[in-house]
């Protein structure tokens, strides 16, 4: 991996998470050493119990007492130490196992899912672990789980704790769309764009429920430290639109998103699979995201109005003032 | 629900608990004792708060009250008299993942186990604090508790009780780093259950009273509150314990602002009426939780440690 | 390694001669504050670093701050040094450096001095500007007459306030440096014990004190016309050398336990005030409670919803968290607890040392509460037995109690260092779903073991409670189910014990006495024993680890010998004192125990001195007892 400078900037923002899933991955690791000590009863008996233990203890017989489950299978031992080769593979590799360059003109999508499926197999590995202390380890069902574990098959909580990836891509070879089906549980995308890119790629990606942001330097990346949620961020150089959209901000669009910089002009040129109009209509999306709903003539009242049903969180005020609406006039 | 094999704390959100997926053993308290309504609030929070069943631990002293977490289906700790804020607090500290309640007596919390009151509202551990405040000793038969009206009648002080009754509120409100105080009713189910609700979403060190009825020891004790709801003042503040279900029939209301310790403690320390509502809420409290947060050490990197340690002490 | 070179001058008289010893005691005594104990502690260190073998213990006054120049005011250090391995703190001190004639009255008083011993005495007393001081001083050194002691006197502060214009803050080295000459210490050792001593100190404050020890080093060479060398042994396996809390508290970290709370206690604190300073970055929490009961309640519900937890306490605080502890055997939490026994009952002896907590921990408790209990005996075993404490507790969901006492948890001793290993660390929280129909107490009911849940696992959901329950922790007044469930609890006492060994016996395997000691006692026991059969006197030993469950073995043992005594450092009444008979006399606490666990007459030799026994008086104590045996009454 040649070095960049933004690359080691990204992952310095990104390094709790790092830590969090290689914290995990040497717990399923540790799991792992357990299940297979356990099955040689009391050899691991005396290991636990320490020297003064074992100077004062029986260790074969505290074994039997300690030992629980009984003896691993040939097949189920395998496993585990397959899984826990794939665990060691993992942590012995650097901080590059989180870095996915893009070759120019390769789709982005493909490069990034073929990375979560080899870091997914360490999600695999661990559970074959688990299947096993539990001994409903099925060879014929849990077996692959070791050969790679695409994100499509991964379970909504494996998906909460994704790695985070840093991904170098060609501006050019930006496609949204392509993205939208990694956005899920709490994947973390960061983008560093090479140029030229489009003015406004990531606004088709905005939903209420996903950290978006265009931003010119790492500093946005702190917001996402303690966000519960999916998050894609591009870090680019250029004149492209710089904004946030933050679910936190706010129940509304307009109060989640903030624009700090929109391109002058609106782009005349094709770029990579984007077309000119394409690319005009990614900004008038934008403008849109940012519209503030005209609610009444003076607005703040209604909220303090709205306010004495009980709540303050801003979308249920709005729904309770629109119900409130509808049903004495029938007419926002 | 499929739990993470490689994070076992983690599991996705896709259960749905309804009331049943909370319900314990059928509860056993006397026909009109408060506590009955108090475990209906608190099982309708769990389900409006979808808390995982297995994520949720209630600790108990010892005492009417006390019985509490038998009669849901989470995590329960029926402990000794006066010592469930100890637990609570060991169980959060090493387990901040776990929401955690706490079910005390009046006896349980204001006499046996005052100290570790005290230092609980000091500590201001996120966890929620519910004083379950009948006003006697029930469980043991009718014997006064701190709480207890001076000159009631009890089985210790059959004259009558000879001090004023200690004020959980203002004792509370007077110790440091108290970050949200509040008195709720069980006869105000919808009272209480936005009460507990706030408590619940506060983070930090909720400490609610929760004035409660005995229909075994004190007959009447309530129950010109409870036939005249004018008699009883509701706090009323935008921030504050927000029930308009209540509109139409607690209509005696003063405005008072959560933020504002020194009226809090004014209307706390004033008997001459029952006041429902939020006294004290600050979020900006130090929180003994979060001070105390250790970082997650692998074994190996446990042994490299130790290895260090050792070599200060090496020959 | 440098030793330290004499330094030669003028002044140099005469060389001195060389007394040769195999060991020697020595100690360091002052009022508190002066630093006594810091260079105690470095010559200590330096000792065992050198190949010596060491026990050092410390020296206490009961208060924090006696008024000066007081003989029970004496604060400071006692260092028991050998070519051979020390186990114990030995009889009577050799050498003493005493920085006033009261603190040294003290010593003299306690009978703590040999009568031959050597004494260097800060002088600058006898011509103090107080007349009550210096009338004090004659006083003392008339009592003092009455011993045939080497009283050196030496200029301390004179020389100390060349280079310090607060002598009572540089004696402390000056006298090491004394020392480093005497016995021929290395330099080098020295600076570096130094340095880490002061490591939170200024550069400045680290060059003042080697300046002042190189003061007492040339003091000593121009002055003494003795030098005694007690030969070293360079260590062939790596060591380490600390106190017995020290140990405990990195046997924590090596036992990967992660919570524990306590309240301050002597003489508990200190393994409190190492994991401080340490524990966070093992991922560990020490919480200090309000109380002793809020301390042992949290560490209570830390163990309920994780790793095993642990408390340490001592017996004013051992007593406040009865309750509690009964509640973990009823609930079959386990847990950890560390008591550091001091001299009771009540507030008792703070500082010093006793062995009386034994029967409170096998029994304190309404109601039948079976718990684990282990001493170790020796600093290396507080290390170690931490570790098997939590592998215990686990196993058994139980609750394990680590009796160590003040002897230990101030004595500094080296061990070989400890190898790491990752199987001694509690495993990570395996928060998967509980098995399908797990109930909450699935007692194995030959073995009375259960699987635990805890919170945070599917499917494991269940109120713990201390009052009779079922299987399924469901409340239960009927007879079958409390006698089933407190069978199943005190089950699992008896399987523990099936895994024990039998105690090893120290000497011949039978013969006419059997001494059997526990906890801190071991070494001066063996020691004792060593010097009767060095007289052909026909004594061996046990020393009990498990106090419950006992070791088996214990009555077959006992059978082999014409006579078996405990030697414990607590109270038995006296056979021969005012209405004391074999049938009221109460007996030392492991007596009491073997006795009724054996049915054999186990007799006791028990003291409550506040400070270890003496390895010369339980050598007396063994001949005394064999002479009795055998008719030739003493």
């Amino acid at each position: 991996m040649q070095s960049d400078e933004r690359v080691v900037a990204a992952l310095a923002a990104l390094r709790p998470r790092m830590a969090a899933f290689r914290f995990a991955v040497s717990g399923a690791l540790e799991r792992a050493s357990s299940t297979l000590a356990s099955g040689s009863g009391s050899g691991q008996a005396r290991g636990t119990l320490g020297d003064f233990g074992g100077r004062l203890i029986d260790a074969d017989r505290f074994a039997m007492i300690s030992s629980g489950a009984g003896p691993l299978d040939p097949l189920a031992q395998a496993a585990v130490e397959c899984a826990a080769v794939v665990l060691e593979t993992f942590l012995r590799a650097g901080d590059e196992e989180f870095v996915v360059d893009v070759s120019p003109g390769r789709p982005l999508a493909a490069a990034i899912r073929a990375r979560l499926a080899t870091l997914g197999s360490v999600f695999g590995a661990a559970t074959v672990i688990d299947q096993v202390r539990r001994r409903t380890y099925d060879p014929a069902q849990h077996q692959s789980l070791l050969d790679g574990h695409p994100f499509e098959l991964w379970s909504a909580a494996e998906r909460k704790f994704a790695p985070p990836l840093v991904v170098r891509v060609d501006g050019g070879d930006l496609d949204p769309f392509e993205l939208a089906p990694l956005i899920d549980g709490w994947v973390r995308l960061v983008l560093l764009v090479t140029e030229p890119c489009t003015a406004a790629p990531l606004a088709r990606l905005v939903s209420p429920g996903v950290f978006v942001a265009q931003a010119g330097d790492m500093k946005v990346l702190e917001r996402v430290t303690d966000f519960d949620g999916p998050a894609i961020i591009a870090v680019m150089s250029g004149a492209e639109a710089r904004f946030i959209h933050d679910p936190r901000a706010g129940s509304a669009m307009w109060q989640r998103i903030e624009v700090t910089h929109m391109p002058a002009a609106q782009p005349r040129q094709s770029l990579g699979a984007r077309s000119a109009w394409q690319q005009r209509d990614d900004l008038s999306h934008l403008k849109a995201l940012i519209q503030q709903p005209v609610l009444a003539a003076n607005p703040a009242e209604v909220l303090v109005a709205a306010g004495s049903s009980g709540s303050y969180d801003p979308a249920e005020r709005l729904t309770a003032w629109l119900l409130d609406q509808s049903t004495t006039d029938g007419s926002p | 629900m499929t739990h993470c094999a490689i994070l076992p704390l983690l599991d996705d959100d896709e259960r749905e608990f309804a009331l049943g997926d909370y319900e314990g053993a059928t509860a056993r308290w006397c026909p009109g004792c408060g506590d009955h309504s108090i475990l209906t609030a608190v099982e309708k929070l769990l389900v409006a708060e979808q808390l995982k069943p297995e994520q949720t631990v209630f600790v108990s002293g010892i005492g009417c009250s006390s019985r509490f977490p038998h009669y849901l289906k989470t995590y329960g700790f029926h402990g000794l008299h006066g010592r469930a804020l100890p637990v609570a607090t060991g169980v959060k500290l090493h387990r901040p993942d776990l929401d955690v309640f706490v079910v005390m007596g009046d006896g349980d919390c204001c006499s046996i186990g005052a100290a570790h009151w005290i230092h609980a509202i000091r500590y201001n551990i996120h966890m929620v604090a519910m004083l379950l405040d009948n006003s006697i000793y029930g469980l043991t038969k009718k014997q006064t508790s701190p709480t207890t009206p001076q000159g009631f009648k009890t089985n210790t002080q059959p004259f009558g009780s000879f001090l004023p009754p200690l004020n959980p509120l203002s004792t509370t409100l007077g110790t440091t780093n108290v970050s949200f105080v509040a008195q709720t009713a069980e006869w105000v189910p919808a009272h209480l259950y936005a009460t507990l609700r706030a408590a619940y979403r506060h983070p930090g060190f909720s400490f609610v009273r929760i004035l409660q009825r005995c229909p075994m020891y004190t007959q009447g004790m309530y129950e010109e509150a409870v036939k005249n709801p004018g008699s009883i003042e509701l706090l009323m503040h935008d921030d504050g314990i927000v029930a308009p279900e209540l509109d139409k029939i607690y209509k005696t209301r003063a405005t008072h602002d959560p933020s504002d310790l020194d009226s809090a403690r004014r209307l706390a320390e004033d008997s001459t009426r029952i006041r429902l509502g939020l006294f004290y809420r600050n979020e900006a409290r130090a929180r003994y939780d979060l001070l105390r947060k250790p970082p997650k050490v692998t074994s190996s990197e446990r042994i490299a440690l130790l290895n260090q340690e050792l070599d200060h002490y090496a020959v | 390694m440098t030793a330290v070179a004499i330094p030669v001058g003028p002044e140099l008289r005469i060389a001195p001669s060389v007394l040769k010893r195999p060991e020697h005691t020595i100690e360091i005594v002052s009022d508190a504050g002066e630093g006594a104990q810091k260079c105690g502690q470095i010559f200590g260190a330096v000792s065992a670093k050198m190949g010596n073998g060491v026990w050092t213990v410390e020296i206490i006054p009961a208060e924090i701050q006696p008024p000066p120049r007081t003989a029970e005011g004496a604060s400071g250090n006692r260092i028991r040094f050998g070519t051979g391995p020390i186990t114990n703190w030995g009889d009577e001190t050799n050498l003493v450096v005493a920085f006033n004639e009261q603190v040294l009255l003290g010593r003299h008083r306690l009978g703590a001095l040999a009568s031959d011993a050597i004494v260097l005495l800060e002088n600058s007393w006898a011509s103090h500007t107080n007349p009550d001081i210096r009338a004090a001083w004659d006083k003392a050194r008339s009592e003092l007459a009455a011993q045939s002691y080497r009283i050196i006197e030496v200029p301390m502060e004179e020389q100390c306030l060349t280079i310090d214009e607060n002598p009572r803050k540089g004696k402390n080295m000056f006298a090491l440096g004394l020392l480093a000459y005497i016995y021929d210490r290395s330099l080098e050792r020295i600076e570096e014990q130094i340095a880490y001593a002061f490591r939170k100190k200024s550069e400045e404050v680290y060059q003042r004190n080697l300046g002042l020890l190189r003061l007492g080093m040339e003091w000593a060479a121009a002055n003494l016309d003795f030098r005694i060398e007690v030969p070293t042994n360079p260590p062939t396996e790596a060591l380490v050398v600390m106190n017995g809390n020290e140990a405990l508290g990195m046997g924590v970290l090596a036992s990967g336990m992660e919570f524990c709370a306590m309240y301050p206690i002597t003489p508990a604190t200190s393994v409190s005030h190492y994991l401080a300073e340490v524990f966070s970055k093992f991922g560990g929490i020490l919480h200090q409670g309000e109380d002793e009961i809020a301390a042992v309640g949290a560490a209570i519900g830390a163990s309920y919803s994780g790793k095993v937890a642990f408390t340490i306490t001592s017996g004013p605080g051992f007593a406040l968290k009865t309750e509690f502890i009964g509640f973990a055997v009823m609930t079959e939490i386990p847990l950890v607890i560390i008591d550091v026994q001091r001299g009771g009952p009540s507030t008792g002896l703070p500082t010093k040392v006793e062995q009386s907590d034994l029967l409170a921990a096998l029994f304190a408790e309404p109601g039948d509460a079976p718990r684990v209990v282990i001493a170790p005996a020796t600093i290396e075993e507080c290390f170690h037995a931490v570790i098997t404490a939590r592998q215990i507790a686990e196993t058994f969901r139980t609750v394990v109690i680590i009796l160590s006492d003040a002897n230990l948890s101030t004595g500094v001793q080296p061990f070989p260092r400890p190898q790491l290993k990752k199987e001694w660390l509690a495993p990570e929280l395996d928060l998967g779903p509980v098995k399908t129909g797990q109930r909450p107490y699935e007692w194995d009911a030959r073995m009375g073991t259960s699987p635990r849940s805890i919170p945070g696992q599917p499917g494991g959901m269940f109120t713990l409670t201390g009052l009779s329950h079922d299987e399924g922790s469901k409340v239960a007044y009927g007879a079958g189910v409390h006698q089933h469930a407190t069978a199943m609890r005190s089950r699992k006492l008896a399987v523990l014990q099936q895994t024990l060994l039998r105690p090893a016996i120290n000497g011949d395997q039978d013969g006419d006495l059997l001494v059997v000691g526990w906890g801190s006692t071991k070494g001066a026991i063996e020691e004792g024993v060593e010097r009767a059969r060095a007289e052909g006197i026909r004594a061996s030993s046990i020393h009990l680890t498990f106090l419950s469950p006992l070791q088996p073995g214990l009555k077959e043992i006992f059978s082999r010998f014409r006579k078996v005594m405990t030697v414990e450092i607590n109270y038995s009444d006296q056979p021969g004192d005012p209405f004391i008979t074999e049938e009221n006399r109460r007996r030392g606490q492991l007596a009491m125990l073997l006795r009724a666990q054996t049915l054999c007459d186990v007799d006791c030799w028990t003291r409550v001195p506040g400070e270890s026994l003496r390895p010369g008086f339980i050598h007396k104590a063994i001949r005394d007892a064999v002479l009795t045996l055998t008719g030739d009454r003493p």
